[in-house]
């Protein structure tokens, strides 16, 4: 009892470093989910506030899968009335190589290559596009995304097996 | 393990680097291996759009601030609830120690009450003595209405508080009655008493009565050793007005007096009444005043109208 209520979600302190610690990952996931960049920070903070007028009914243990859960209904209830259209070309950033040593032929080929692959995966069904954004940009284990998803680990590999095969066909194929 | 087609989850364990050697070996001569590895790589470096986090974290605090004030007011509400819990506790504790006993005689009774220092006192009927015991030791103090029979130990002043004034001794026996907090009577059976009614201190010894009525001080003798309603169980008066006879007969008898208005109030009763029996008491009471009366019921009594 003493020891729940001493990192009691109530303390300012606990809140803030709670906050800092999920606040990101969470709106990256409701940003691979939804695919809409106000959309899913809006949600955030909502799921956010959710958490503190209840902070003293959430366990610290399972306040995370609250917010999650929070965040994507309330997500869910709000796309249903304004379809998101998924924008990843956007939402997608590519880091420069730090080792400038190529060409400029190079570059221009695989500044292309990257587009193409970022448009290819916003065509991917739902479910392989959030375990393939959430696994190669957000550096997930795929354990990490079962329990996200609430799938299996297995389920998550089989979509990421199909993803890649999709992209590599897609690229294939032009 | 690389026939025409692949595993359904192979591709998930190459490229988070679980495959065997030998499966790597045999992928690596996949003809779309080089094109894998071309996706690998230009998503690896790959990220969404940066999140302001900071930016987040202080506009989530003033949606907080002014959301939260309904989480604020209930949480404040359970310190009040402790506080006033603890009052009552604290209160609950005060009455039990150090606030006033009360010890109350019924119709008809009397009542024997110990003080805290072995003083007794006997309350004759419908009578209270209130008694703070917590502070009996610095002040010997009884608040008193109604009529109390007084035996105290020897000590420090011993002090009896009525409407109309203070009785104080320090060791003797006394009666104090107070009818209607208007008329105040002390008789001494033993010892000095001193009572102070604002106006005047007096100072009644052995078999000294008072009587305080209107401001105006009665002050007669006796040769009783006790009172009498301890002794015969009986009431006595010296010249008291009659409103206050009766005052005294209904806390010896549970009866109800009707049309009062006809006993004229002047009347002034010299004697005394049984406190056994209510027809004698009555018969002696009115009569010899010529009032005429008559019973209503067992319990109702009503005066009758002089003049007819």
């Amino acid at each position: 009892m003493l020891g729940s209520k001493k990192i009691s979600l109530c303390r300012d302190s606990v809140y803030e470093s709670f906050f800092k610690d999920h606040a990101k990952s969470l709106r990256n996931f409701l940003f691979v989910k939804f695919g809409d960049k106000d959309l899913s920070e809006d949600l955030v903070q909502e799921a956010f506030i959710k958490l503190w007028e209840n902070c003293n009914k959430v366990n610290p243990d399972t306040a995370k899968s609250f917010l999650y859960k929070i965040a994507i209904n309330t997500g869910i209830s709000n796309k249903r009335h304004d379809q998101v259209k998924f924008k990843y070309q956007n939402i997608i950033v590519h880091q420069k190589k730090s080792a400038d040593m190529e060409t400029p032929e190079f570059i221009m080929e695989e500044m292309e290559f990257n587009e193409k692959v970022k448009r290819i995966i916003s065509s991917l069904p739902d479910r392989q596009r959030e375990v393939f954004i959430l696994n190669r940009i957000e550096k997930k284990t795929y354990k990490e995304i079962a329990q996200l998803l609430d799938i299996s680990v297995k389920a998550v590999e089989k979509l990421m097996h199909k993803a890649l095969l999709k992209i590599r066909s897609v690229i294939g194929n032009k | 393990m690389e026939n025409n087609n692949f595993e359904e989850t192979f591709l998930a364990k190459w490229i988070s680097g679980e495959l065997t050697q030998n499966q790597l070996a045999d992928f690596e001569k996949h003809p779309h291996y080089k094109q894998y590895v071309k996706i690998s790589e230009a998503t690896q470096n790959m990220s969404l759009i940066e999140y302001d986090i900071d930016n987040a974290l202080l506009s989530l605090k003033g949606k907080v601030k002014t959301r939260s004030k309904k989480v604020k007011v209930f949480t404040l509400y359970k310190y009040i609830g402790i506080a006033a819990a603890c009052l009552v506790f604290c209160a609950g504790l005060y009455l039990f120690t150090f606030s006033n006993t009360i010890y109350t005689s019924s119709i008809a009774e009397h009542k024997n009450v110990v003080l805290p220092d072995g003083s007794t006192v006997l309350l004759n009927a419908k009578a209270t003595a209130e008694v703070n015991k917590f502070k009996w030791k610095k002040n010997r103090e009884v608040n008193l209405t109604g009529e109390g029979y007084f035996k105290v130990k020897k000590g420090s002043k011993f002090k009896v508080k009525t409407a109309l004034g203070v009785v104080q001794v320090v060791g003797t026996e006394f009666t104090v009655n107070v009818l209607d907090n208007e008329l105040l009577i002390v008789k001494c059976f033993e010892g000095i008493v001193k009572v102070d009614v604002g106006i005047k201190e007096v100072v009644l010894t052995q078999g000294n009565a008072l009587q305080v009525y209107n401001e105006k001080i009665q002050q007669w003798n006796f040769i009783k050793e006790a009172p009498s309603w301890v002794l015969n169980n009986e009431t006595q008066f010296n010249s008291v007005p009659i409103g206050y006879v009766v005052t005294a007969l209904k806390r010896q008898f549970d009866i109800q007096i009707l049309e009062p208005e006809n006993i004229d109030e002047k009347l002034i009763f010299t004697g005394r009444f049984s406190n056994n029996n209510i027809k004698n008491a009555l018969y002696t009471v009115f009569s010899t005043l010529g009032l005429k009366y008559e019973f209503v019921s067992e319990k109702e009594i009503r005066i009758l109208d002089p003049t007819e």
